[in-house]
């Protein structure tokens, strides 16, 4: 019986000794995790490498970009636009790399690619920014046909095609209702939208022909769609380099067949 | 005495699992993820009962690439070592020239185009979806026979990332695929609506992958070409080769020597001694295009890692000159096509326009291990 008591005596030992222990483990594994975060982690927003860009972040990554004397020598005085400012991941070396395979956090310079399209002349910006050093890496010019095309430029050509009096006689009484679609947030407001919408979309289009306007212009497409049906007339084509408007023909009319509608 | 036994051994096993004594010791440590919250994909398989296999990746959106992949790891069973697959997985571009030359488009490059949102009509739970930051769908589902032999079968499961760029009329489904054995592929499908000025003109879509593939790390990649051989009529035998892809070159995939690239690491072995390497094979949907651009003139790319090489119509600049890839830290190109050849299906004139939308059409690859696991995976 006393043996008995004291077995159970021991048990109750080790459990209060684990119970005690666990807690000082489970502890101690989260404060080194919390430490690994804090590492990468301003103003207490866990941000880790890999993570997209915050709001933030990218207004900063402008910011610097364009404080940097290389870039204000690049972009020139006149006219230019904000293209894109995206996380740019570049490889730890060897070392590091292994670490993190092995578990083991390691830093994992942050960096963001700012791309600008300098209007003069027509060329692209891209700046690299390290975002934990707050400061510009590289600085270089770029081909326009290297800077995409933006929302900004499809706004600007709907501008230019809407204002054009041959593009509204095409599209009829209704030329003035289309327009660039607003940002999509959900795919909910976008099936509301749909019904009765009259939206204007683009494509950029590049040609290989050099007698082409478009041959080495920065060219939209403009595709104008109202409801769940898009126009298969008029073909609206801006030059947004040469600031035109043109109208083509559509498909089988080019080969000299009416399409059959 | 017996409730006090009851009481007292979960205790103990859940403090000893605390501690790290218990059978999870064995398991090994998760390599650090530089990424967090819906960004991080930590799936293990089978997704009921004991782990046997494991993926962790991260994911990104990214106006003109869509939906990224970076830094994704395998495990091949809980007490393995984590083997790194791809530190970067992106389509770099989708190229759609029209069979009359009227344009050349190119749907990713050329504009900031954006992940179109989706919601439970995309992504419904009863598929196994959940809906990742409005635009990005995860699917955790049964993938079908893992294997089968006569009355004995495993089925198999896999997680899905996708997201669709809306690029102008079209839109591109992206679609990223890890499955339970090692495997993994990419896919691409071209759907919604055919292009309003010439909705029956047949045409090309050809995407392409930039695959940043790192087995177990990147330094001391070599990509060898499997090369499959008949020595038809006399004497019938077959071979098959690997030669080394020694310097940055474009290569071309022949259906009769079923080439595909096979990564190897200078180091990695699987238990039995035996190199393990990562092949990526072409799922071509019909055929491979060719066009004017000598981006297009190759299937595959081999070249050298750097950072700022992401777009497909450089490539043949990116291999001039040609730099040693071998035992380097190489990347893997592919290009596939759609060949879209309008139909009635895709959609009817109506008073001045077009309505209708073409069904999805798609084309990918498949990276598939060898060597990777000791033995048949997902088997007693």
């Amino acid at each position: 019986m006393a043996h008995q008591s004291i077995a159970a005596r021991s048990r109750v030992y080790l459990v209060f000794a684990l119970v005690t222990l666990c807690p000082l483990k489970l502890s101690a594994q989260m404060s080194f995790q919390q430490r690994s975060l804090q590492a990468t982690a301003p103003a207490g927003q866990e941000i880790l490498p890999l993570n997209p860009l915050s709001a933030e972040e990218k207004r900063s990554a402008e910011n610097l970009a364009v404080a940097d004397s290389r870039v204000i020598k690049l972009l020139g005085a006149g006219r230019r636009q904000l293209v894109s400012v995206e996380l740019f991941p570049i490889k730890p070396d060897a070392e590091r790399m292994a670490a993190a395979a092995a578990g083991t956090p390691i830093a994992l310079e942050r960096y963001a690619e700012v791309i600008f399209l300098r209007y003069e002349n027509e060329a692209g910006v891209r700046a690299l920014v390290d975002l934990s050093r707050r400061n510009v890496i590289e600085a270089t010019q770029i081909t326009a046909d290297q800077v995409p095309l933006t929302d900004s430029d499809l706004a600007e050509a709907s501008r230019l095609a809407l204002s054009n009096p041959e593009v509204k006689k095409a599209l009829g009484p209704e030329a003035e209702r289309f327009r660039p679609p607003e940002p999509e947030t959900s795919a909910e407001s976008t099936r509301e939208r749909k019904v009765d919408q009259y939206i204007i979309r683009g494509l950029p289009i590049r040609t290989l022909d050099e007698n082409d306007p478009c041959w080495k212009h920065r060219c939209l497409q403009l595709l104008f769609r109202r409801g769940d049906v898009y126009l298969t007339r008029p073909v609206v084509v801006v030059d947004l380099t040469a600031h035109q408007v043109r109208l083509e023909k559509a498909g089988k009319e080019r080969d000299g067949h009416e399409q059959s509608h | 005495m017996n409730s006090r036994i009851r009481v007292i051994v979960p205790v103990l096993w859940v403090c000893l699992l605390a501690l790290g004594v218990s059978t999870s010791a064995q398991t090994t440590p998760q390599p650090w993820m530089p990424c967090s919250g819906i960004n991080k994909i930590d799936q293990k398989f089978p997704t009921a009962g004991p782990e046997e296999t494991h993926w962790l990746l991260c994911w990104e959106v990214v106006p003109r690439n869509g939906l990224v992949i970076h830094w994704a790891f395998f495990r091949k069973a809980p007490t393995a070592k984590w083997i790194q697959i791809f530190w970067d997985a992106r389509v770099s571009d989708i190229f759609v020239p029209y069979h009359n030359n009227s344009h050349r488009y190119y749907d990713m490059s050329g504009f900031n185009f954006s992940l179109v949102p989706i919601g439970p009509a995309d992504c419904p739970a009863t598929g196994g979806g959940t809906p990742l930051g409005g635009n990005v769908c995860k699917e955790v589902h049964d993938r079908g026979l893992a294997w089968k032999d006569w009355s004995q079968v495993r089925r198999g499961e896999e997680v899905v990332l996708w997201g669709a760029l809306g690029a102008g009329n079209y839109n591109y489904v992206m679609e990223w695929t890890f499955r339970d054995d090692g495997m993994a592929t990419g896919r691409v499908g071209a759907t919604a609506v055919n292009l309003p000025s010439e909705p029956l003109e047949t045409h090309m879509h050809n995407p392409i992958w930039r695959l940043d593939i790192d087995l177990d790390g990147f330094p001391g990649d070599t990509v060898k070409e499997g090369t499959h051989t008949e020595f038809l009529p006399t004497p019938p035998e077959a071979t098959d080769t690997e030669p080394v892809v020694s310097r940055e070159n474009g290569l071309d995939w022949d259906p009769h020597a079923f080439h595909q690239m096979n990564v190897y690491d200078a180091t990695l072995k699987n238990g039995k001694g035996d190199p393990t390497s990562l092949q990526l094979v072409a799922l071509p949907t019909g055929g491979l295009s060719r066009h004017e651009e000598d981006f297009t003139k190759h299937d595959f790319w081999v070249t050298l890692y750097k950072p700022t090489e992401m777009w497909a119509a450089q490539l043949p600049t990116y291999i001039c000159p040609p730099e040693a890839v071998s035992n380097a830290d190489i990347v893997l190109w592919y290009k596939g096509s759609v060949h879209h050849h309008p139909r009635d299906e895709d959609g009817e004139f109506v008073s001045g326009g077009w309505r209708g939308e073409a069904l999805i059409m798609w084309t990918g690859w498949m990276l598939k291990p060898h060597n990777l696991f000791d033995r048949t995976p997902l088997y007693p």
